[in-house]
């Protein structure tokens, strides 16, 4: 038995480091008094904590895959791909919370605590094996959230958006855990691994009751990656929190529960289980159009480019959705690939417009003007990042959205597929209006943007190449995700 | 004797290298240009000599042909085009005509257009002119006739436009242009015709005209129906829509008159000699066609009324130019007339002979025109009211305008006189014997007396009585012998002589001049390729192009004048008798109209101003030319063709492009407001807002609570479970 | 000889980016850095040309390159060339270079517009050549990018609405031609036995009694494909109901940008109906034969009553390709040997004449800076142009009449094929086409009488007449306009065998 749990602790070292970095950094910080500046120790200890977790995560790779804790845990290639996404992801967004202005500086610290929290919910979410483990990671990554959102304590759209993640974020969670004990009262166990059997055989009745208890447990997940109807909240929270808050939001929980919602429909619903298939997969075609069609539409109205790019993120986790209605390996795949590009896409755009905001104190379009004179790399960088946002090729986003349209066509679901491709030419409306301001326009004034040093530029451009190189040389990747397929051991 | 490319093909380089050339040397030396334009075209006139004086001398043969092809471009099996030259006795006669009548024309220009600044530039589209007509001339399909005709249609374009610093001559060469481009459009689709009937008959399409009377004469075109007209009168009426754009015929006789507007070389040469004519050589050409297509009453009936209405027209014409140019639409009308009727050698003799006396008469009014300068504005003078008496001041250009008027009006011992009588002869004969043709007969006589009239009416007005503008008549200095502003008209007054054309007075063979060989040359070897002609056709073989020359295989017999033109004894009795009346009756139709003529404007005794005010309603109409023009463009063009595309336009950028495309983006717009609208109002002021935002934290979550957030959410999520949950049990 | 292609598709975007190492100022150093390439590359299109077999029916063995590219995707670098795009890419080749001198005449930002310029020429080089299907599409989406900044920073007043609109136009079709793709490639694997974007394995009418299911309807496979990608190549043509982003391109492109539109882009919709939609969907192609016919019809006529009605002279020119592109799918749609033959010959003497009218004007723009023929208050806005500039004028009447169709140029032959080859299938058409014919002479004549003949009008007294640089690059297409019209073998003979094996597939399925 205990040496059992060494053995699967050996699997489990990436969550340990980040939770010792996250504990440990506790400390480091305690130890600081109010109104000290700077805190090189703490960020420098951060990263160092993060990078040796991706390390690991990394190693693990190559493990076969393995379910430990007794099935509460799974560790199977997918669940590492999406984790070292979403630790990657951390370690960006921190280090933009550091840059920001966006975040007091007193709060610098707490905002990168807090990231990492969520980041150790995101983990346990991505490699759940039972309702218990979805559950626990769900709460964790939603707690700390919902401070995150309220960081700027004295600005009433940062409370405002607080509160309503936390009411609505209550809600969802709540029904979740009222559909997971139906789904325990039906199968009377919680893990997967002993569900996935009964579930072929069901009578009528368990099926009246599971059915909804499964959308109850939908619902919960469904407001993680903000997917309609679930996503009134997002706008509205993306705008009001710190925009590195907003990158972490767009990043981390969307990802988490994409991962968590991949495996509980692969597991449960797959072709064969004809009934359940049927009713989960209407569930999600339908969810999954509406988002597309929501998401794009109404980001074409908006005025500050921060709130745009959150309703694209429900667009894009739209796409994702219709990669995961398509329940085969195929489809996973495509999801994994789209994630990968995502973060790039994502962590590129926010940056950029942070730190313009940081200069003119709004992200309105207008701010935009003339960057591509100013700044022309960056003018470049932004200009590929919504290319590839929209799906163009030459760029990554175009390979994401052709393996979701791949997948999705070869199970025939070519409905949603248009449907997909048109609201892809309906974001091009709103993603080309960045463009069109920072070079058809004149620019507003012509002083320096303080974010813009060399360090940030060279960064922002390391970031964005992945976009473009993806784009063209995207055949070793898509090989290797190929073969990381989601795993649950029986 | 033989044809090669070496001693064919430069009847039609030579001028179009010179045209090449002097585009480049213009600018820089112009004289030599000019020179060397003329040059190129006597080349080709000396070619052209050779020709005929192989065909009509020596061979003396109606069957003599020479067919030579070339492969221009096959795409594969079924698509093969050859191009290349068929010389027939008709052919080898247009082509000294062209040249001839061509390079003298050219030679006058050195005069006329000496002192302008764009003569080098007015000679190379001369000369570019005469390589089209001569490709006409040597063409032995439809399809390099159609590119020649519209490469003469662009020089004709060109040289109308010529003084482009006014813009008139604007207005007129886009008129000229678009209306033969009508005929033009006609002319093509009946080529597309031709090529698909080939195609069916022969399994390969052609455009020769050996194929096309091939395949009429094994009725490729029988039972054939296009839009329920039958196949072979389609393509009749394409081509002579061809020949009605072309030679000016009604109803697309309009844009003539204003091509006058250029140079007056240009109008001798394009506009009277060969372009025009070159639409009636067309309906000549496809003759069979129309034959088969049962169109020769209404080419008729077309040509009657052409020639009629434009004489009438010329009747009050005062602008010198504008006389000739109604002149040669009448003229033009008498040839498709000669068509019509039939008589299908007539016709042609009447394009040649007319193409000589009306260059002739144009040159002579261009040497008339400039020598007046109006000293006032320093321009030419046109308009006869102001001149008369000038032949004491040019008695050269007095001569030959007289010699030629004889001509055209048909006095006897000029050309005119035998060709146009044979077509009025024949004329009269269809007339009485098939009433259909009797209206065409009598406008035919009518035209006839007024062209006599009119003609008349210009000599006189122009060259006899007192000076009416004394000043403008003592400023015009005495004409003094040039050779090229003389000896062209000379020369060309030399051919309005009868005998070149017909060994006798009437054609008829009734009075002979003695000791010409084969009299009636031109009746003999001009055949008809009317229905039992066309058999002959069909052992015709083209050779392939070649330095040397591969002779046909049948040797020609010589042809003899029949006189009975293979009818029966009585019936050429009966004709020849007809003939003869209708000779007398134009012979006096022609004297009778210059006497009227005399009695106006010489002795004055009747007095044109009372007529003009009698009758100043259908002066009226002459005067605006039966309101063709305010038709066509004031009404069809303005009032229909103007307003549509203008409606077009706007529907294209007003309502479609505007709200059907770029409506999208507001159908967009406005559902992303009201997403937004749902978000702001519903979510936010039922929800947090509307708590307002100062509120302390428990404070606004119990608000909250009771402001129906909540509830709101469960609502949201209620609804989709349930109309999920609908949605299972219809599965 | 083998990597040729990879040459002419890569020399000009590896220009591009060298150019970006230039630094901005020395902006002739950029001008002329762009000449070289783009004479090079054209250079390079000579030797393919010249090593052209005219015997091959198919691909040219020796221009094929292919590589795998994602291999579990079956996805391949394949390039190769045939009579029917060897004439696109030459006249590619031609007209890039014509331009890289033309856009002298651009005033700001240099540098990035002459890379983008290469890249664009690029991109275009990469759709005529590739014959993997998602190559294809990715060079076919790429030349939207530099075209959508070339339009939208050195454009006219309303570029940004221009730009725009032709990138989401364009991109909407692409989009349904990428679902057609997909579909196709595992259409694939049931009808040839393996998964495959390879265009040459997937013709010859596999997939033609398939079907599936959209919005809950029961759909013919083949016929909806078609549609879709009928929509995505009809919005470049442009055809009928789906050419209105035309004229706003045209008119806010600079020059260069608008030759290049005209005398290349266009062509892509139409390559994409003979390379694609007919080959790999015949019997769908023979099913809406009539349609298609009809719509090259509507184009034409509809093409030049709009022409006529404008007053902006690069509109005027704008709507007259849209009635010229008629005659070509007119050709395409009557699918015999001349038809096709003359709309390949017209998509290549389409693409010199209007690049010559485009360049033309683009002259004149340089002197007056406005386009009104009429201006709005209702004043002439140009009037006795050929007494002002007698050689600009000489070269304009060449265009002019080339363009409209005069023999001896080089527009005649190819619509006079098209006709021959339409009028065995549908005489109705033929003979409503002429229409087309005596309308497109109005509108180019009644535009040549308002601007060059009569009193030269104040505002047009000091232009001066072409210079020796837009002579130099005029001089060019006016030679061969006038040559491929006495002498069109050189562009017939090499597309002759491809078309007339393309027919020849296409008459198999005849209903």
């Amino acid at each position: 038995m205990n040496i059992n749990y060494l053995a699967n602790l050996s699997l489990y070292i990436p969550e340990i480091m980040v939770i010792f970095t996250l504990v440990g950094l506790l400390f480091i910080e305690a130890t600081y008094s109010e109104e000290e500046k700077g805190r090189k120790l703490f960020f420098g200890v951060m990263t160092v904590g993060l990078v040796l977790a991706l390390l690991a995560l990394v190693k693990n790779l190559g493990v076969p895959p393995a379910s430990i804790f007794t099935n509460a845990v799974i560790i199977d290639p997918f669940s590492t791909i999406v984790k070292i996404l979403m630790v990657a992801g951390t370690l960006f967004t921190i280090y933009l919370g550091q840059q920001s202005r966006d975040i007091y500086s007193n709060m610098k610290a707490e905002f990168a605590l807090m990231a990492i929290g969520v980041l150790v919910g995101g983990m346990l979410l991505a490699s759940a094996n039972n309702m218990l483990t979805t559950y626990i990671g769900v709460e964790t990554l939603s707690i700390l959230s919902y401070v995150m959102a309220t960081l700027k304590k004295n600005d009433d759209r940062s409370s405002e958006a607080g509160i309503k993640y936390v009411l609505y974020g209550g809600v969802a969670s709540g029904m979740m855990v009222f559909g997971i004990s139906h789904i325990f009262g039906v199968f009377g166990s919680i893990q997967f691994v002993e569900i996935y059997p009964l579930i072929k055989d069901l009578s009528s009745l368990q099926m009246a009751i599971l059915i909804p208890s499964f959308i109850f447990f939908f619902v919960g997940l469904g407001y993680k990656i903000a997917c309609v109807p679930f996503h009134m909240w997002a706008p509205d929270v993306y705008e009001g929190s710190p925009l590195p808050v907003t990158t972490f939001f767009a990043i981390v929980p969307k990802m988490a529960g994409m991962a968590i919602l991949l495996r509980v429909t692969m597991i449960f619903f797959g072709p064969e289980n004809t009934v359940m298939h049927v009713s989960w997969v209407g569930v999600l075609q339908v969810v999954a159009a509406l988002t597309m069609i929501v998401g794009n539409v109404s980001a074409i109205a908006q005025k500050s480019v921060k709130r745009m790019l959150a309703y694209s993120s429900i667009g894009q986790a739209g796409f994702m959705l219709l990669g995961v209605v398509v329940i085969d390996d195929i489809g996973v795949s495509a999801v994994l690939f789209y994630m990968i590009t995502y973060l790039f896409m994502t962590l590129v755009a926010f940056f950029i417009t942070s730190f313009v905001a940081d200069k003119y104190g709004n992200d309105h379009f207008e701010r935009f003007s003339g960057l591509g004179f100013r700044y022309p790399l960056m003018g470049v960088v932004m200009a590929v990042v919504m290319f590839s946002l929209t799906g163009v090729p030459p760029f990554a986003g175009f390979i994401a959205k052709f393996n979701i349209f791949y997948a999705a066509i070869n199970q025939k679901l070519y409905t949603l597929v248009l449907i997909g491709g048109l609201t892809s030419v309906i974001s091009f409306y709103f993603y080309v209006k960045v463009i069109r301001f920072m070079f058809f326009t004149p620019a507003e004034s012509e002083e320096k943007i303080g974010g813009f040093g060399y360090i940030n530029q060279g960064l922002i451009t390391a970031l964005a190449v992945p976009v473009l190189f993806l784009g063209i040389f995207w055949s070793g990747l898509i090989t290797k995700i190929v073969h990381s397929k989601l795993f649950f051991v029986q | 004797m033989d044809y090669t490319i070496a001693n064919i093909a430069p009847i039609v380089l030579l001028p179009f290298l010179a045209f090449v050339i002097g585009s480049f040397t213009a600018k820089k030396f112009p004289k030599f240009t000019g020179i060397m334009v003329c040059v190129a075209i006597f080349g080709s006139f000396l070619l052209s000599a050779r020709i005929f004086a192989d065909f009509v001398f020596n061979q003396y043969s109606a069957d003599y042909y020479i067919h030579k092809t070339f492969t221009w471009f096959d795409l594969g099996p079924t698509f093969k085009l050859n191009l290349g030259i068929y010389i027939d006795q008709m052919s080898a006669m247009l082509l000294l005509m062209v040249s001839g009548v061509g390079f003298l024309i050219h030679l006058f220009a050195t005069y006329y257009m000496g002192e302008d600044k764009r003569y080098a530039r007015y000679m190379i589209y001369m000369s570019l002119f005469t390589a089209g007509m001569l490709g006409v001339a040597l063409s032995d399909n439809l399809l390099s006739f159609f590119m020649f005709w519209e490469v003469m249609g662009f020089c004709s374009y060109s040289l109308i436009g010529f003084y482009y610093e006014r813009e008139a001559p604007g207005d007129a060469s886009m008129k000229a242009f678009m209306t033969t481009r009508i005929g033009d459009v006609f002319f093509l689709f009946g080529l597309l015709i031709v090529w698909n009937v080939t195609t069916q008959v022969n399994g390969q399409g052609s455009f020769t005209f050996v194929d096309l009377y091939n395949v009429i004469a094994n009725g490729g075109f029988d039972g054939q129906m296009l839009l329920g007209i039958p196949l072979a009168t389609f393509a009749g009426l394409c081509f002579f829509m061809g020949t009605i754009g072309k030679s000016a015929q009604f109803p697309l006789q309009i844009w003539l008159p204003d091509a006058m507007q250029g140079p007056t070389p240009t109008s001798a040469l394009i506009h009277a000699a060969t372009m025009v004519a070159a639409g009636v050589y067309l309906s000549l050409r496809v003759y069979p066609v129309l034959e088969a297509g049962h169109l020769l009453v209404f080419v008729s009936y077309i040509g009657a009324i052409t020639a009629f209405g434009a004489a009438t027209m010329a009747l009050v014409q005062t602008d010198i130019k504008a006389v000739l140019a109604y002149s040669t639409i009448s003229q033009l009308g008498f040839m498709v007339l000669g068509v019509g009727v039939g008589n299908y050698n007539a016709a042609f003799m009447h394009l040649i002979t007319h193409a000589v006396f009306k260059a002739c008469l144009f040159l002579s009014s261009g040497s008339v025109i400039h020598s007046l300068h109006d000293h006032h504005t320093g321009g030419h003078v046109q308009e006869m009211p102001r001149m008369g008496g000038l032949r004491k001041k040019m008695p050269y250009t007095a001569f030959v305008m007289v010699i030629c008027s004889l001509a055209i009006s048909g006095v006897p011992f000029f050309s005119g006189f035998v060709s146009k009588d044979r077509i009025l002869g024949e004329a009269l004969i269809m007339g009485l014997k098939n009433p259909v043709y009797s209206l065409p007969m009598v406008l035919g006589f009518v035209a006839a007396l007024l062209t006599a009239f009119y003609m008349f009416r210009m000599i006189f007005l122009t060259f006899y009585g007192a000076p009416r503008d004394q000043e403008l008549f003592d400023h015009c200095h005495t004409e003094k012998f040039s050779f090229n502003r003389n000896l062209p008209l000379l020369i060309l007054s030399l051919f309005t002589l009868g005998l070149w054309y017909s060994g006798s007075l009437t054609g008829q063979g009734l009075v002979k001049f003695p000791g010409v060989e084969n009299k009636e040359w031109f009746q003999t070897l001009i055949e008809k390729p009317d229905a039992h002609h066309l058999a002959k056709f069909k052992n015709y073989k083209s050779q392939a192009w070649g330095k040397v020359d591969v002779k046909p295989a049948i040797d020609f017999s010589k042809s003899h004048y029949d006189p009975t033109h293979g009818l029966s004894a009585e019936e050429a009795h009966h004709a020849h008798t007809l003939h003869l009346y209708g000779a007398v009756g134009s012979i006096f139709i022609a004297f009778l109209g210059i006497f009227l003529a005399y009695l106006m404007y010489i002795r004055k005794s009747l007095n044109p101003g009372w007529w003009a005010t009698t009758f100043s309603g259908w002066y009226q109409t002459l005067k605006n030319k039966y309101y063709f023009d305010h038709f066509y463009i004031d009404v069809l063009i303005k009032k229909v063709l103007f307003k549509f595309q203008d409606f077009i336009a706007w529907v294209d950028m007003g309502i479609w492009d505007r709200i059907f495309i770029d409506g999208w983006a507001n159908v967009n717009n406005f559902f992303s407001y009201w997403a937004r609208k749902f978000d702001d109002v519903v979510v936010d002021t039922i929800g947090v807002d509307g708590t307002g935002a100062g509120v302390r934290f428990f404070n606004l979550v119990l608000r909250t609570l009771q402001s129906g957030k909540i509830q709101f959410y469960f609502v949201v999520i209620f609804l989709v479970m349930a109309s999920y949950l609908l949605t299972l049990r219809v599965a | 000889m083998h990597g040729l292609l990879n040459y002419i598709l890569w020399l000009p975007i590896l220009g591009s980016l060298l150019i970006l190492l230039i630094p901005k100022e020395k902006v002739n150093a950029i001008r002329w850095f762009t000449v070289a390439v783009t004479t090079v590359t054209f250079i390079l299109c000579c030797i393919l040309y010249v090593n052209f077999d005219q015997a091959v029916p198919g691909i040219q063995p020796f221009t094929a390159v292919s590589m795998p590219w994602i291999k579990s995707f079956n996805i391949y670098y394949k390039l190769g060339i045939d009579g029917i795009s060897l004439p696109m890419v030459w006249i590619n080749g031609l007209l890039f270079l014509i331009c890289s001198f033309s856009s002298f005449d651009i005033k700001k930002m240099h540098k990035g517009y002459f890379s983008l310029l290469l890249m664009l020429q690029g991109s275009i080089f990469g759709v005529f050549m590739s014959l993997d299907f998602f190559l294809f599409y990715v060079f076919w989406e790429v030349m939207l990018l530099p075209m959508f900044f070339l339009i939208g920073i050195w454009g006219g007043d309303n570029r940004e609405y221009a730009a725009i609109k032709f990138f989401l136009y364009t991109f909407f079709g692409s989009v349904l031609m990428l679902l057609a793709i997909i579909a196709l490639y595992f259409a694939a694997e049931g009808r040839l036995g393996a998964e495959t974007f390879d265009m040459v394995k997937l013709m010859g009418g596999h997939f033609a009694d398939l079907k599936l299911s959209l919005f809950g309807m029961d759909l013919p496979f083949d016929k909806v494909f078609f549609a879709m990608l009928f929509v995505g190549f009809a919005i470049k043509v442009p055809i009928f109901p789906f050419h209105t982003w035309l004229p706003h391109a045209h008119v806010q492109a600079p020059t260069a940008v608008s030759v290049i539109l005209a005398g290349v882009l266009l062509k892509m919709g139409t390559y994409g109906f003979l390379r694609i939609s007919y080959p790999i969907f015949p019997q769908a192609g023979h099913y809406f034969g009539d349609f298609i016919a009809w719509l090259g019809l509507v184009n034409i006529i509809y093409g030049a009553l709009c022409a006529m009605a404008q007053t902006d002279v690069k509109k005027l020119i704008a709507y007259s390709s849209v009635s010229h592109m008629g005659f070509v799918m007119l050709g395409i749609a009557a699918m015999t040997t001349e038809g096709m033959n003359g709309a390949v010959l017209q998509m290549f003497n389409h693409g010199l004449s209007t690049a010559m009218m485009f360049l033309l004007i683009g002259i004149l723009y340089e002197r007056s800076h406005h386009r009104w023929i009429v201006t709005p208050e209702g004043k002439k806005g140009f009037g006795g142009l050929y007494a002002q500039m007698p050689k600009y004028s000489i070269i304009f009447i060449i265009g002019l009449f080339a363009s409209l169709g005069l023999p001896g140029l080089s527009g005649f032959i190819s619509e006079a094929l098209v006709f021959i080859g339409v009028f065995k299938p549908y005489p109705t058409i033929a003979l409503l086409g002429l229409i087309g014919l005596v309308l497109g002479a109005a509108y180019l004549l009644w535009m040549f009488k308002r601007m060059f003949f009569g009193e030269i009008i104040d505002s047009c007294k000091e232009y001066a007449d072409v210079n020796k640089r837009e002579m130099f690059y005029m001089a060019p297409l006016c030679f061969l306009v006038i040559f491929l019209g006495i002498y069109p073998l050189p562009i017939l003979d090499v597309m002759k065998t491809s078309v007339g094996k393309l027919v020849i597939d296409l008459a198999k399925f005849a209903p």
